[in-house]
Formats: C-alpha cells, sequence, structure tokens
C-alpha cells in the first residue's frame, strides 16, 4: 500500500481521520483526504487538525456543495474546494481507501 | 475496473440523500457501482431517487445486498442503530473498523476487527490491517 485515501463524511471522525493520515505518513505514504456531508463542518471546527493534515503534506479536498449548505468558508481554512469528481477520482488514486461515513 | 460499494445503513433523510449523492459521485471516473439499502434505512427523497435512476441509467447495480458486498472500497453509511439481516455466505475478507458506540456486523469467516473507540488507537495496526485487506468502517 502506498496510497491511502481518507474520506470524511461523518460529524464525529475526524480524530480518527487525522490519526491515520499522521500515521500513513510517518510511513511516507500519500495520502489524500475528501470531506462531504457532516466531514465539511467537522473540518471547520477543528482547524487545528486542518492545519496539521496540510503540515504533513496530506492533501485535503472538500465538497463546495457540501460546504455552501453548511456554510463553510473552505478559502479560509486552508481547504480545497472540490466536487464528487475528486471523491472518485480519490477512489481511483488510492489503493485503499477508508471511509467514514 | 474498480468496484465502489455505497452501503446505506442509516435512518437520517438527509445523509441517506448524501450518501446516493457519493453514489454518483463516485462514478464519474469511471469505477462500477453498487448500492445497497439496508431495510430500515431512511428514505432520501427527491434527491436520492434522482441518484438512484441516474446509476440505474448507466448500468450501475443498485439493489446490492449489503451483507454480501464484494468490493474494492466499501464506503458504508452507517449510524449504529441497524443490524444486519442475512446469513453470510463466503466472501472476500474484509477488515471491520468499529467507532466508538457502534456495533460490528456481517462479519465473516476470515474477516478481522478492529475497534476504533478507544482514545489510544493504535493506528499502526489499524494500517496494517487496512493494507492486508478492505476496510469497512462501522
Amino acid at each position: 500500500m502506498n496510497r491511502l485515501g481518507l474520506v470524511l463524511a461523518s460529524a464525529d471522525d475526524l480524530a480518527l481521520v487525522a490519526g491515520l493520515a499522521r500515521a500513513a505518513v510517518a510511513r511516507r505514504l500519500a495520502v489524500r483526504v475528501f470531506a462531504m456531508h457532516a466531514g465539511v463542518r467537522a473540518l471547520a471546527g477543528d482547524r487545528a487538525a486542518v492545519a496539521a493534515l496540510g503540515d504533513d503534506g496530506v492533501e485535503v479536498v472538500a465538497c463546495a456543495t457540501s460546504a455552501d449548505a453548511a456554510g463553510v468558508d473552505l478559502a479560509a481554512l486552508g481547504v480545497a474546494a472540490g466536487s464528487q469528481d475528486d471523491h472518485a477520482a480519490l477512489c481511483a488514486w488510492a489503493d485503499r481507501v477508508v471511509a467514514f461515513a | 475496473m474498480t468496484t465502489i460499494a455505497i452501503v446505506i445503513d442509516h435512518r437520517d433523510p438527509a445523509t441517506v440523500a448524501e450518501a446516493w449523492r457519493a453514489a454518483v459521485g463516485v462514478s464519474l471516473r469511471g469505477a462500477r457501482v453498487i448500492v445497497a439499502v439496508r431495510p430500515g434505512s431512511a428514505d432520501g427523497g427527491a434527491g436520492a431517487a434522482r441518484a438512484r435512476a441516474t446509476l440505474a441509467l448507466f448500468g450501475h447495480a443498485i439493489d446490492g445486498d449489503p451483507d454480501q458486498i464484494e468490493a474494492d472500497v466499501i464506503e458504508h453509511w452507517y449510524d449504529g442503530a441497524l443490524t444486519p439481516t442475512a446469513a453470510l455466505a463466503a466472501r472476500a475478507s474484509v477488515v471491520h473498523l468499529v467507532r466508538a458506540g457502534r456495533a460490528v456486523g456481517a462479519v465473516a469467516p476470515g474477516d478481522r476487527v478492529l475497534q476504533l473507540g478507544s482514545p489510544d488507537v493504535d493506528f499502526d495496526r489499524v494500517l496494517d490491517a487496512v493494507a492486508a485487506a478492505p476496510p469497512r468502517v462501522w
């Protein structure tokens, strides 16, 4: 396994995503995160975790439709605004996907 | 071709609608998509119906058995309330990652179960398990 994809669509699992991402980065795995639904609000609620993911070189993309619905400013959060196409791309890119939904 | 399963075990209509939107989403790069809805899940409304029709139009499976999913990626949209109903036959092994307050279900011979609920989760152990078999998060 060289590439780990993490999907965050739930409100309470950002810590698990961050922990898995950090452990994977320590193994020199490439890690990408796609957030949607309640996962976007979770990102907005923990800016420190988002910053730590960025510092670790983890690419974080969030669904702009979910962000608009939740009133989350992704640019202010430092998270790339994406779409379901990024979700599909993550699934195609990763050797393994762990989805917290 | 990659097969991606969206398993819906959820009582919240908005979340069910999002799961169906995700199912359409993950089809956008050419993957084969299977959607399996646990009886007792909420109705996702008009959005879910549109997504279901779109997936069916493009030949994806929209009536999968949530207990018998075979896929490269399994996204399990789960609120912890519904339990598996079917007896399991043999299928490829998966690793079950069980969140705090959630019950694991549909464990087949050869599967591995890891708890994610404790504050000191051993993420290295989880990664080893994930590398060995596709994960399903309960």
